[in-house]
């Protein structure tokens, strides 16, 4: 799915990690071109279990931003490990965007006001 | 033409080659772009010199494959088309957090680099939440490390793999009431439309619904002070280099931890700096192959302590989100004998400083070693984002 300002899901991991990471001059479009190594604020040069640690730590800060801040809940058949875990494999991959987790998010959450 | 006149052959010869060079140049030439966009992400400078090649010496017979070589060569060990060729190979499926970086070390010269990355959970699950922590515990298989073209001239060469048992706790958050949860989500809808891209940043609508959105997340700084992380366990696992047949197997524990303030009330929240560490106890069971062994003449098991420490920090609101960031590693064998202290082997450290940006590309000096190198080297690395 393409990142887009009318997905709930998009438009909530947008805001959340432009909010978090204090850069209020970024459009919703330019925040999908952020890297995982940006959003997980890794830190080059530091040892791989120690990035591996910050994509953990940073996918339980997005599942308890949304289910405790936006209402968020797993999709029917997820229950938070799983939500959790599909964000990791997002975030994990340097390759990757903001783009490309916030598909894993709307995959793995409903937010309030999304068709089950 | 006087040169001409005195080698009519080679002349003769030159002309021919010109002729068909300029023959394949008028007919190639409308034609190369769309030919070179279709064999994407083939590099476009090699696709056209390929192309012009291939008909240039079918019309003359001749070719200068020694100069199409070296400039194919040169494009086909660029980071940026390996990387591109790696993800069309995978499409969305890379089994590996693979990326290709050109490593530049000893005075100037670059080395292209494979970095790999696996991380494998076999088992893990939440935990009952304690007070004001959430927990669970995992199991995870690891393997990460860099490979270049030349064994010899790694300067990053540690392959590391292993096997974890450990728990982790974060903070809590507590569940917000309906109302505020609705609303912090529309405001958040009504923001990345209202600042949809760059061009309407500026506009009245756009600021206005940024002020909304920011608002309402700093409203959650009344009860969110920071967020904390940390994990903790064993980790069984192997080490080895690239360049050598040198390994150690290790045994230990770990702790890591990452502090994020969540508000603008203390100096790292307001500076936006998250600070992270991690240390851990190894016992190391190296071979003779390893340079303890081949350089200080002991292959002995020792223990280790390993420590890191690192800084995030973004940089002032700028068009392109930036961040500065440090990182500090240290390995040293506790109780060291004497010789392996004459060698200068019973530690290692690596300071790395970069300036990165949020689309990934990175700047960044290093300097030190890690475990398995002989002598320290300064290491300039420039990263090329991947699109797997």
């Amino acid at each position: 799915m393409s990142w887009s300002p009318n997905n709930k899901a998009h438009a909530c991991l947008s805001g959340f990690e432009i909010w978090h990471h204090k850069q209020p001059k970024t459009s919703f479009m330019a925040s999908g071109e952020w890297g995982t190594d940006f959003m997980i604020k890794a830190v080059p040069g530091e040892s791989p279990s120690t990035r591996a640690s910050k994509v953990d730590a940073h996918a339980k800060l997005l599942n308890e931003a949304f289910t405790a801040l936006y209402g968020a809940k797993p999709e029917g058949n997820l229950d938070q490990d799983d939500a959790v875990a599909q964000m990791k494999t997002a975030l994990s991959d340097s390759g990757k965007k903001m783009r490309d987790v916030g598909d894993a998010v709307d995959a793995a959450y409903r937010f309030i006001g999304e068709l089950a | 033409m006087k040169k001409c006149a005195l080698a009519a052959v080679g002349c003769a010869a030159l002309s021919t080659n010109a002729l068909a060079q300029s023959l394949a140049d008028v007919f190639l030439d409308p034609h190369k772009a769309q030919i070179c966009a279709s064999l994407e992400p083939l590099p476009t400078e090699s696709c056209q010199a390929l192309l012009s090649e291939a008909v240039t010496s079918k019309l003359s017979g001749a070719s200068d494959m020694e100069a199409l070589t070296a400039r194919v060569e040169e494009e086909l060990l660029d980071p940026v088309f390996l990387n591109s060729a790696v993800a069309k190979v995978f499409g969305g499926g890379v089994p590996l957090g693979i990326e290709f970086k050109m490593l530049d070390a000893e005075e100037g010269e670059s080395v292209l680099g494979l970095t790999y990355t696996v991380d494998y959970e076999f088992a893990g699950d939440a935990l009952q939440p304690k007070e004001n922590w959430s927990r669970d515990y995992f199991v995870v298989f690891q393997a990460d490390g860099t490979l270049t073209q030349d064994n010899e001239r790694n300067p990053r060469d540690l392959q590391d793999i292993r096997f974890q048992l450990g728990a982790s706790k974060w903070t809590r958050f507590p569940p917000q009431d309906m109302g505020f949860q609705t609303a912090l989500g529309e405001a958040n809808v009504a923001r990345a439309q209202a600042c949809a891209t760059d061009e309407v940043l500026e506009s009245q609508e756009c600021q206005e619904a940024n002020a909304k959105m920011f608002g309402m997340l700093d409203e959650t700084m009344d009860f969110i002070r920071a967020f904390h992380y940390y994990d903790f366990g064993v980790e069984l696992g192997y080490e080895t280099s690239q360049g050598s047949s040198a390994s150690a197997k290790k045994f230990g524990g770990f702790l890591f931890g990452q502090y994020e303030s969540w508000g603008d009330g203390s100096f790292l929240g307001a500076l936006g700096i998250t600070p992270a560490f991690r240390i851990a106890l190894e016992s190391m069971d190296p071979d003779n192959e390893s340079p303890r062994a081949t350089l200080a003449g002991d292959d002995s098991g020792y223990y280790r302590f390993s420590g890191e420490l690192s800084f995030w920090m973004p940089l002032p609101a700028t068009s392109e989100p930036l961040a500065l960031t440090f990182s500090y590693r240290h390995y040293r064998e506790l109780d060291a004998s004497e010789s392996v202290k004459l060698a200068g082997l019973e530690s290692n450290n690596l300071r790395t400083f970069t300036l990165s940006a949020s689309n990934g590309v990175v700047v960044s000096y290093s300097s030190g070693s890690l475990p398995f190198s002989e002598q320290d080297e300064d290491v300039l690395t420039l990263g090329w984002q991947t699109h797997f």
